[in-house]
């Protein structure tokens, strides 16, 4: 672990010149996200922050940046030991957290005590970005379950006419948060899920088939999933080995699109699924890009060899909403400066989070005051997207994220 | 001085060879035993603390995979990641965990040693940054044993990942009580004298089972728990063990040496000493003259076999040497009695010669005087007559008258003086019987050069008869006075023959009868045709002649009589006569009553096989 830190650091100095030449200190970019088992995941993230500093010379207020990538796996207690190694930093400004809701939901209440300034560009769990104890540090650019489960009910519902949904939810914080908001989705519109199923992580095949079966014999039309990728492609196969008359649509929560799933999951396979997923209202790969995208898109393509085209950006969501997360920070930073105390220049850029007056043009939209102070009463105060910007998506046939048009 | 014997012998070196084997192979068996015992015993220790730790191990393996089972329960994996909302579910989920029946302390941490939840609260355990679960968790590793020690009682910590997605995101620490492996010395009690104390470092942390007297100690350790297993051994019952078993040893190998020197004797006596003995006994048989059959070749052993065969190819060259000096003595005594018979013919026929030559002179000598006697002795007889012619004449004139009576008287009484009547009447007498002598004289001259065939020393047709009488007209003058000659003479067809050799062999016999009749008796000759051949018998009435001197009558030298009376040669030139005649010569003899000689000669010539017109005729028989 510590060798691949160091790895990450070295790293992180031969990719910043200014850093080599040791012109000032670094500041130092935290990148707590799940580089094992949702590898796409982390990585996107990781290209999306390093694409938009790269726009910037990598310069955070006038300090060569570095990014300092942990993986917490997942797990809680990971995530936890990522946070300290944070604190413990005296140039780390920001943390940038990525898929998975639970370490986040878990360790809520240390981060916003400790202060870290943490960035959400991918989990979607409703109480991240709401702490009502306290401070709230916690930032998101991305799909909140308050309102990803009202936008997924209501295409599948409103727009597709599902009228039995069964729900199928990770028994983890995010799991629970999906349940309250999909229930209070489908109460507006009168209707009970005809079944609720809670499955863990590691969920095997054949207790996923029964799940499924228990799902069709209880009359379900369609199936609203909350799940990652692991247990996400556990679900599809089990569904792809069950007799035509037992399968069922799939509508679900965009976790599976953190890992490898449409890899494991193939177009072939795909073509015996109906699986749609919310995404975040861009694409690359919808057929108008507006020069920015464009730029983004051609920088991201300079930057990484395997990058080609559009369609090769994997798990897009991580990219795209960390580089608008990015542009954000940029922002705030270039509104307060840095002073070059970092444990001074987080509460300084938090609050400059906060009031960001300057538009920043990013690639979901042009934001415009995209934070403002949290309190009870606002509650999507640390919420820089809203329900207008989810869509439901597919995968298409090069596995690239295709948004369902409406 | 008598050697020893072979069987014995053969015995002795057996019985030798096997109790020093023996005692060598005892000594080396026992001591072989000893260390193979002593290996076995410690392959056994080893084998059976082998095992005992085997068990330990397996003990805890066996706990380990049930609770490896536990660890990959869903539950338990997403309790380390998500502890704090799993909590609930992770608690309702352990508390009914067994392993085998067993309800230990297993606790689940997180990946710094945070419990997650124990199904145990007492006693309490902290795991917070223990370095040897971090360091664990952090290497990924599969499974970790360990001691610990709470309250002085010990357990095996079993320590297991908890992972998820390959990488280890918490673990599982099982407590099992050490003591719990031998519950009711369940385990113990099938050690067989073999006790079991746990090390750590000074520290004893279990014992298990006890043996009464320790001989021996060992010590296992179990490097990856920091265990050491001290065995203590009992070894007593193992050492009478074995030396019961070197007794039997020692017993079983002397017995089978007695059995092998058993078996050798009978052995060496049966299959060496037997056909030894039978070579030394057959070498004997043969050396008497007992038997000359060859030995048994077929014998059990190549050697005696070799030996049977080559004394049989030595006897084998004696015969044929023995019967080549037997050939060769034969021919030598053949030779010497042809030399010998050669040598007394020579001497015969010299003598022959010389009778022959002196009778020739004598006859011819005797021929002229008794020509002239006989011729002198016929004028005599006419003288004789012309005398008495005369005288008759005288008388009648002296009768005349004219004769004076004085005259008359002188001439008469001087005729009486001279008996001169008788003279005249006797002298013709007298000239008769003078020329019958010289005639006679004449005869037997002529019958002595007829005898001698100083004429025809040739073969030529003669019949044996005129030879015969011719014989017996030599001999008369022997047999005459105390012999009667019996003869019976059939008429025989002339054969080819040398009549006087012939003659000599019938003179021969009708002496040797006359000698073997000491007083008086007869001699009966006959000749007689049987079949092809004539038969000439001479027998007499003698002394006879012994059976033992029948076989060497023809013998040269060979002789009964008298020295100064007999050569031997007699019957020896006979035979040879009568052989080179083509016939044979044979005696019957019965002693003290006489014996008979039979010449047996083939009829040849132009008589042969033809029946003489007289030969029925009566023979011709006399006595005298």
């Amino acid at each position: 672990m510590k060798k691949l830190l160091i790895t990450l650091l070295l790293s992180c100095f031969i990719w910043n010149p200014a850093a080599l030449a040791g012109e000032r200190p670094a500041v130092h970019i935290y990148l707590d996200a799940d580089r094992s088992n949702a590898v796409e995941s982390g990585e996107s993230i990781e290209r999306g922050i390093r694409v938009a500093l790269a726009e910037e010379g990598n310069q955070l207020g006038g300090y060569p940046v570095e990014l300092i990538i942990a993986d917490h796996r997942g797990s809680t207690p990971r995530s936890l030991r990522n946070l300290k190694s944070y604190l413990a930093d005296e140039r780390a400004l920001a943390l940038f957290t990525g898929m998975h809701s639970p370490p986040l939901l878990a360790n809520l209440a240390f981060i916003n005590q400790q202060k870290i300034l943490t960035l959400d560009p991918w989990a979607a769990a409703g109480p991240i970005t709401r702490y009502p104890d306290g401070e709230n540090w916690v930032f998101r650019l991305s799909v909140d379950d308050t309102k990803a489960g009202e936008v997924i009910t209501q295409h599948a519902v409103d727009v597709e006419g599902f009228s039995k949904p069964y729900l199928l939810l990770e028994e983890t914080g995010w799991g629970r948060s999906n349940e309250r908001t999909m229930t209070a989705a489908l109460r507006k519109r009168g209707i009970e899920a005809v079944g609720l199923e809670w499955f863990n992580w590691s969920l095997g095949e054949n207790a996923a088939k029964s799940i499924l079966r228990r799902a069709r014999d209880s009359g379900a039309d369609v199936i609203f999933m909350v799940a990652n990728a692991p247990e996400g492609k556990t679900i599809a196969r089990a569904m792809l080995s069950l007799d035509l008359n037992y399968r069922m649509p799939i509508r679900s929560h965009w976790g599976i699109t953190g890992g490898d799933f449409a890899l494991e999951i193939g177009p072939e396979q795909r073509q015996n699924l109906d699986l749609k997923f919310i995404q975040t209202r861009f694409s690359f790969l919808n057929s108008t890009q507006s020069s920015h995208a464009q730029s983004v898109l051609q920088r991201t393509k300079n930057m990484y060899e395997d990058v080609n085209s559009a369609s090769d950006i994997s798990a897009p969501a991580g990219f795209i909403h960390a580089y608008d997360m990015t542009r954000l920070l940029i922002q705030a930073v270039k509104d307060v400066g840095l002073s070059g105390n970092a444990r001074a220049d987080r509460a300084v850029v938090r609050n400059a989070m906060e009031v960001i007056n300057t538009p920043v043009v990013g690639l979901i939209k042009r934001y415009e005051k995209p934070f403002a102070a949290f309190s009870a009463a606002t509650p999507d105060a640390h919420e820089a997207l809203g329900s207008e910007d989810m869509v439901m998506a597919v995968y298409g046939e090069n596995n690239e994220i295709l948004l369902v048009q409406e | 001085m008598s050697k020893p014997k072979i069987a014995s012998g053969i015995a002795r070196v057996t019985a030798f060879s096997i109790v020093l084997l023996g005692v060598l192979v005892t000594l080396l068996v026992s001591m072989r035993v000893s260390d193979a015992m002593q290996e076995a015993e410690q392959q056994r220790l080893e084998t059976q603390t082998a095992i005992i730790v085997g068990e330990f191990r397996q003990y805890l393996q066996d706990r380990s995979l049930i609770l490896q089972d536990h660890t990959r329960f869903a539950v338990m994996r997403q309790g380390v990641m998500q502890p704090l909302q799993m909590e609930g579910y992770v608690s309702d989920f352990m508390a009914d965990l067994t392993v085998l029946g067993e309800s230990y302390r297993e606790t689940l941490v997180d990946l710094d040693g945070n419990t997650i939840y124990s199904t145990h609260s007492e006693p309490a355990a902290d795991y917070r940054y223990q370095p040897w679960l971090i360091d664990f968790i952090d290497q990924n590793r599969s499974q970790l044993i360990r001691l610990s020690q709470y309250d002085e009682r010990f357990f095996w910590q079993v320590v297991l990942p908890i992972r998820y997605l390959g990488s280890t995101e918490g673990a599982l620490i099982t407590e099992i009580p050490v003591q719990a492996i031998n519950e009711q010395g369940k385990l113990s009690d099938s050690w067989q004298g073999i006790s079991l104390v746990l090390r750590a470092g000074e520290q004893v942390v279990a014992e298990f089972g006890q043996v009464s007297a320790a001989t021996r100690k060992l010590s296992l350790p179990w490097d990856d728990v920091g265990l050491v297993f001290e065995f203590s051994i009992d070894e007593s019952e193992l050492l009478k063990a074995r030396r019961g078993l070197i007794y039997e040893l020692v017993v079983l190998i002397a017995l089978v040496s007695l059995v092998i020197v058993f078996i050798a004797f009978y052995w060496g006596k049966r299959s060496l000493v037997k056909p030894i003995q039978y070579l030394k006994q057959a070498t004997e048989d043969m050396a008497d003259g007992r038997s000359e059959q060859p030995l048994k070749e077929d014998l059990i052993w190549q050697e005696t076999s070799l030996v049977a065969k080559g004394f049989n190819q030595m006897l084998q060259t004696i015969q044929q040497r023995e019967q080549q000096l037997r050939n060769s003595n034969r021919e030598l005594a053949q030779t010497n009695d042809e030399l010998k018979h050669s040598q007394a013919q020579l001497v015969q026929s010299e003598k022959m010669a010389g009778l022959g030559t002196m009778a020739a002179g004598v006859a011819h000598e005797i021929n002229n005087p008794v020509g002239f006697v006989k011729s002198n002795l016929s004028t005599m007889n006419d003288y004789t007559t012309a005398i008495s012619q005369y005288l008759g004449e005288v008388n009648t004139v002296l009768q005349q008258d004219a004769i004076p009576d004085s005259i008359r008287e002188q001439l008469k009484s001087q005729a009486e003086t001279l008996d001169i009547d008788f003279l005249t009447a006797d002298m013709e007498p007298l000239i008769n019987e003078s020329q019958e002598g010289v005639n006679r004289v004449a005869d037997i001259v002529a019958s002595l050069k007829s005898f001698a065939r100083l004429d025809s020393a040739e073969m030529e047709m003669t019949d044996i008869t005129d030879g015969i009488r011719e014989t017996l007209k030599v001999v008369w003058n022997e047999l005459k006075y105390h012999c009667t000659l019996h003869e019976e003479y059939a008429t025989l067809p002339p054969i080819r023959c040398n009549l006087g050799q012939l003659n000599q062999v019938i003179m021969n016999l009708l002496l040797n009868a006359a000698q073997a009749i000491e007083d008086k008796g007869d001699i009966y000759l006959s000749t007689a045709v049987v079949a092809d051949e004539i038969q000439i018998r001479v027998r007499d009435t003698g002394c006879g002649i012994p059976a033992e001197a029948v076989g060497r009558l023809f013998t040269p030298f060979y002789t009964t009589k008298p020295v100064g009376k007999g050569t031997g040669l007699g019957l020896s030139i006979s035979h040879g006569i009568v052989e080179k005649h083509g016939g044979s010569i044979n005696v019957e003899s019965e002693p003290g009553k006489g014996a008979c000689f039979i010449i047996r000669l083939p009829i040849t010539g132009e008589h042969a096989g033809v029946k003489l017109d007289d030969a029925d005729t009566e023979p011709t028989v006399m006595v005298r």
